[in-house]
C-alpha cells in the first residue's frame, strides 16, 4: 500500500537522504519552517527537506535554548546538535517566529554547515510594498543559492520545480478531498504521514506516489455513528501520535490545520509565466499563513471556518504549543469562532511530551459530547 | 557625617530627579487633555517613531500607549494578579505576555479609554510598530474592541538594510496619508521636523549620558538610568526632552569630574539585561554585594553607540549635522525610520528581525567597554524578544572570560515570579564573583 511507503520514509527519514545523496550525488537542504520557498531549491538540484523535531529529550540544546521555547524547535536544535543531520549539506530559514530564528541560529554557530541562510518575509499584505519587498528577498536567496553552488539557477529549472510543486499541491489537496466522505476514505494519521513524506522525499518521487495512491481503491468502511468527524488546529505538530490517539478513542481526524499539514501545501496554485512571481503569489498570498505572520487572525479564521464546513467537521481540537505566544493569542477568537458554530471545542496544551493518559480523557469526554452523549 | 565602612566613594540624589517626575506627570496629563484641545489622540506601544504624529493640531498629541496606568498597576501585587487573572478567564493562553495582558486587561474592562476624572476618551486610531507579533496582535484586538482604525509599521530589517528602510519609509508615508483621512486633520511638516531633530538631539544626549557611565565611579546606577530614561522612551520629540537631558548631562559631567558615584561603593560592576518588572528591588539586588549595575538593555534603551577608530564604543556622532540637513518631510522621515537611527543595539533584545552576531556580541561586548564584572542576563519566559539568545550570550561570555548567570522567569506576572530562587540565584553569582553581603556591622 502506498501509505506503507510513505510511513517508511517518514520512519527512515535520514537513510532516505542519505540513500538519494548516493544515488544522486547531490546536496541536501535542511528547512526550518514551511514558508521556506522550497522550489527554488529543487531547482538547483539540492533536495529540500524539512527539519523535523524527533528527539522529545533536548538534553544538548538546553545549554543553548532555554526551556520557554517551543518543544518542536527545541527538538529541532537537539536533533542538529546529536549531528542525525550530518548528511545535510547547507539550512534555510526564513523568518517566521523566534524560536525557529534561534533554533537557526544556534545551529549555525555549533553544526558545521556548507552553507546557510536565513531569508527575511515581510507580513503585510495590505499594501503592495510588502509582496514587492518579497520578491526582493527571494531573489536575493535563488542569487545567493545559485553562487554557493557555482550555477545560477535558470528559469527553465525553476518553472519546472515551480510546476513539480504544483502538481504535488493539486495531489495532496486531492486526497484530502477523500477525508470529506463519510466515513473519511483514508485516515487522518496516513494522511500526515502523507504529507510529512512530502516535506522529506524528492517531490517527484512523492508525485508518482500520489497518483499511484489516487489511483487505488479506497474501500470505504462501514459507517459507524458512534464516531465523530475532527478537526485538529495547531502548530508545529511532527508527531503522527496525537493523531492516532483521537482516532483510537473514536475521533475520525477529517482535516487539520498545522504547520506540518495542511498549512505546508494548500492555497490556491498560481499559473505565472514567471516562475518567480508565482513563487512570489503562491507564498506570499495563498499559502496559510501561521500567526506568527498572520498578525491578524481574520484571514486564518476564515479558512478554519470553511475547512470546518467543508469537511463537516463535529469537534474541534485545538492543540496549543506550550510557549507559543502568537498560537495563543488566537485561542479566543478560535473559541468563539466554533461555539457560534455550535461545535464542540476542546483546547489542549503540549510541551515536549503528549500526555496520553490526561487526553485521552480530555478527548473521549469532548467527543461523547459531541455526539450528545452524557458522560 | 558618619561614612559606612563599606562606602568607597562620595555620593548624592540627582538633582534632576524631580524634574523628571514633573516631566512624566505632565505627560500624563496630557495625554488626558489633547482631546479637548482638540489633538490627536492615539494608542499604541510607544516604542518606535514617536515624532510622526506630531504634525497634526499643535503637535502635543497623547500617546496613551494601551494602557496608561500599567506602571502604577504593576507596582500593586494583588492589582496585577487581578488583571491578568481577569485575562486568563477571558480563555487568552497562560503563556501570552504578561505585560500585554495587563494593557489588555485595562481595554477590556475599559480603564483605559478612561481619564482620572472619569471621561471616556476613545483615540483617533491604534498605532503601532510592530516589531512582535505579540504586540501586532494586541492592536489589532485593541483596534476592533474599540472599532478604530489600525495604522501600523511593520519593523522589518531585511538582510538588504537600504530596501528595509525603504520598506518602512514607504509603509510611514502611507500611515501619514491614511491619519490625514481618519482625522481630517492637515499634517504639518514643520512640526514633524521639529520633532524629529528633537528626537535625535535627545538620542545624542542620552546617548553621552550613558557612555559617561563608563567612568569609575559610575555616577549613576542601572536603576536610576531606566529611570531617567524614561522621557526619551515616552517623549524624546519635544524640546522638554531635549531640555531635560541635557541638563541631566551637565549634573553627569559634574559627578563624573567629581568622582561623585551613583551608591557610594563600586565593589564589583555589572551589566543587567532585564527589566523585572513585578520586582523592580531586585535591580538593586547585587547592590547587598557592594555591586552596582551600570549598563544593561533597560538603563541603556534609548541610547546609540558607534565604534571608534579604536574600537571604543562611543556615544553616536554626526547628530547635529544630520539636524541641520532636514529640511523637508522626506529627509525627516528618512533621518529616524528604520535603520536611520543610528548605531548599536543597546543590547539584549533578540527581536525576530535581528543578526545572531548582534544580538549575542555586543551585550558582551557592551560589558567590556563598560569595564563590568559580570553579566546578568535574563529571558521573560513569554516574550519572544526579551534575551532570546541569552544561554548563547552566557555561552560566549564566559568562554571569553567574562562571568554570566542567565536566568527566565515571568517577569509580569507576579503570580509565577519566583523572587526568591531569583534571588538564590543572585547569591551564588555574586559569590562566585569574590563578594559576601556587606554585613550589618559594615553598614
Amino acid at each position: 500500500m502506498t501509505f506503507d511507503k510513505f510511513r517508511h520514509v517518514v520512519e527512515n527519514r535520514h537513510d532516505y537522504a542519505r540513500e538519494w545523496k548516493s544515488a544522486t550525488g547531490g546536496k541536501v537542504c535542511g528547512c526550518l519552517c514551511g514558508n521556506v520557498p522550497e522550489e527554488i531549491i529543487y531547482a538547483s538540484g539540492m533536495l529540500p527537506v524539512r527539519i523535523l523535531g524527533e528527539e522529545k529529550t533536548p538534553t544538548l540544546a538546553a545549554a543553548h535554548m532555554q526551556d520557554n521555547r517551543c518543544a518542536f524547535c527545541r527538538g529541532c536544535l537537539e536533533e542538529g546538535l546529536r549531528g542525525r543531520y550530518d548528511y545535510i549539506d547547507g539550512l534555510v530559514y526564513v523568518h517566521s517566529c523566534i524560536a525557529t530564528s534561534q533554533t537557526y541560529s544556534s545551529w549555525v554557530l555549533h553544526v558545521p554547515l556548507a552553507w546557510s541562510y536565513r531569508m527575511d518575509r515581510p507580513s503585510r499584505r495590505d499594501t503592495p510594498l510588502g509582496k514587492e519587498n518579497y520578491r526582493d528577498c527571494l531573489e536575493g536567496f535563488r542569487l545567493s543559492l545559485g553562487e554557493w553552488l557555482g550555477s545560477p539557477i535558470s528559469e527553465e529549472a525553476l518553472a519546472q520545480s515551480v510546476a513539480t510543486y504544483r502538481t504535488n499541491r493539486q495531489l495532496m489537496r486531492q486526497v484530502y478531498e477523500l477525508r470529506k466522505m463519510h466515513p473519511p476514505l483514508i485516515s487522518g494519521s496516513d494522511a500526515k504521514r502523507m504529507v510529512l513524506a512530502s516535506m522529506l522525499m524528492d517531490k517527484e518521487k512523492h508525485n508518482d506516489l500520489l497518483q499511484q495512491l489516487l489511483q487505488e481503491k479506497h474501500e470505504p468502511r462501514e459507517l459507524d455513528s458512534s464516531r465523530v468527524r475532527v478537526m485538529i488546529i495547531g502548530a508545529g505538530m511532527d508527531d503522527v501520535g496525537f493523531t492516532e490517539l483521537v482516532e483510537s478513542v473514536g475521533g475520525d481526524v477529517v482535516i487539520d490545520d498545522h504547520c506540518l499539514g495542511l498549512r505546508y501545501f494548500w492555497g490556491n496554485p498560481v499559473i505565472d509565466e514567471d516562475p518567480m512571481a508565482a513563487i512570489t503569489s503562491y507564498y506570499f498570498d495563498e499559502k496559510p499563513d501561521c500567526p506568527s505572520q498572520d498578525w491578524f487572525g481574520d484571514r486564518r479564521m476564515e479558512r478554519l471556518l470553511w475547512l470546518a464546513k467543508e469537511y463537516d467537521v463535529e469537534t474541534v481540537i485545538w492543540l496549543a504549543q506550550a510557549f507559543c505566544g502568537t498560537h495563543q493569542w488566537d485561542i479566543v477568537d478560535g473559541a468563539a469562532l466554533f461555539e457560534k458554530e455550535g461545535i464542540p471545542f476542546l483546547q489542549l496544551e503540549r510541551d515536549v511530551t503528549i500526555p496520553e493518559g490526561i487526553f485521552r480523557n480530555r478527548i473521549e469526554a469532548t467527543l461523547e459530547i459531541a455526539k450528545g452523549q452524557l458522560v | 557625617m558618619v561614612i559606612a565602612k563599606h562606602q568607597q566613594y562620595e555620593t548624592k540624589p540627582i538633582d534632576c530627579w524631580a524634574k523628571m517626575k514633573e516631566l512624566r506627570r505632565a505627560r500624563f496629563r496630557n495625554n488626558w487633555e489633547a482631546r479637548s484641545r482638540g489633538d490627536l489622540v492615539i494608542m499604541g506601544e510607544h516604542m518606535g517613531n514617536k515624532a510622526l504624529w506630531t504634525g497634526f493640531g499643535t503637535g502635543h498629541y497623547a500617546n496613551m500607549s494601551f494602557s496608561p496606568y500599567w506602571t502604577g498597576v504593576i507596582r500593586n501585587p494583588d492589582e496585577t494578579v487581578r488583571l491578568l487573572s481577569y485575562v486568563d478567564s477571558k480563555g487568552y493562553g497562560q503563556q501570552v505576555c504578561g505585560a500585554l495582558k495587563i494593557h489588555l486587561a485595562h481595554i477590556l474592562m475599559g480603564v483605559a479609554t478612561k481619564s482620572p476624572s472619569g471621561e471616556t476618551i476613545i483615540p483617533d486610531f491604534i498605532y503601532q510598530d510592530n516589531f512582535c507579533p505579540q504586540v501586532a496582535r494586541l492592536g489589532h484586538i485593541v483596534s476592533k474592541h474599540l472599532g478604530v482604525p489600525y495604522l501600523y509599521t511593520e519593523s522589518f530589517r531585511g538582510s538588504d538594510p537600504e530596501k528595509s528602510r525603504e520598506y518602512q519609509l514607504e509603509q510611514v508615508k502611507e500611515n501619514i496619508e491614511r491619519a490625514e483621512k481618519i482625522t481630517g486633520m492637515k499634517y504639518d511638516d514643520e512640526k514633524l521636523i521639529e520633532a524629529i531633530k528633537n528626537e535625535l538631539q535627545t538620542a545624542k544626549l542620552v546617548s553621552q549620558i550613558c557612555e559617561l557611565n563608563k567612568s569609575i565611579p559610575a555616577p549613576l546606577d542601572g536603576r536610576q538610568l531606566a529611570s531617567l530614561g524614561l522621557p526619551a522612551v515616552t517623549m524624546s520629540h519635544q524640546k522638554e526632552s531635549v531640555e531635560f537631558y541635557k541638563m541631566l548631562l551637565d549634573e553627569v559631567k559634574y559627578r563624573v569630574q567629581n568622582q561623585i558615584s551613583a551608591r557610594g561603593f563600586e565593589r564589583k560592576r555589572l551589566m543587567m539585561d532585564t527589566f523585572p518588572w513585578v520586582a523592580p528591588h531586585l535591580f538593586r539586588y547585587p547592590e547587598k554585594y557592594g555591586a552596582v549595575v551600570v549598563a544593561g538593555d533597560h538603563p541603556f534603551l534609548n541610547a546609540r553607540f558607534e565604534a571608534d577608530e579604536n574600537g571604543d564604543w562611543v556615544a553616536i556622532t554626526g547628530i547635529d549635522e544630520l539636524c541641520s540637513s532636514i529640511r523637508t518631510r522626506e529627509d525627516a522621515l528618512r533621518a529616524t525610520v528604520g535603520g536611520g537611527r543610528v548605531g548599536k543595539s543597546k543590547g539584549g533584545h533578540g527581536s525576530q528581525n535581528w543578526r545572531i552576531e548582534q544580538v549575542v556580541g555586543e551585550p558582551i561586548e557592551m560589558a567590556k567597554q563598560w569595564h563590568c564584572d559580570g553579566m546578568i542576563l535574563a529571558g521573560e519566559r513569554d516574550c519572544f524578544q526579551q534575551m532570546s539568545f541569552g544561554l548563547e550570550t552566557k555561552l560566549l561570555a564566559t568562554s571569553q572570560g567574562m562571568p554570566a548567570m542567565f536566568f527566565y522567569s515571568v517577569l509580569a506576572d507576579i503570580r509565577q515570579f519566583d523572587a526568591v530562587g531569583l534571588q538564590k540565584r543572585f547569591d551564588i553569582f555574586l559569590g562566585s564573583l569574590g563578594l559576601t553581603k556587606i554585613s550589618a556591622d559594615e553598614e
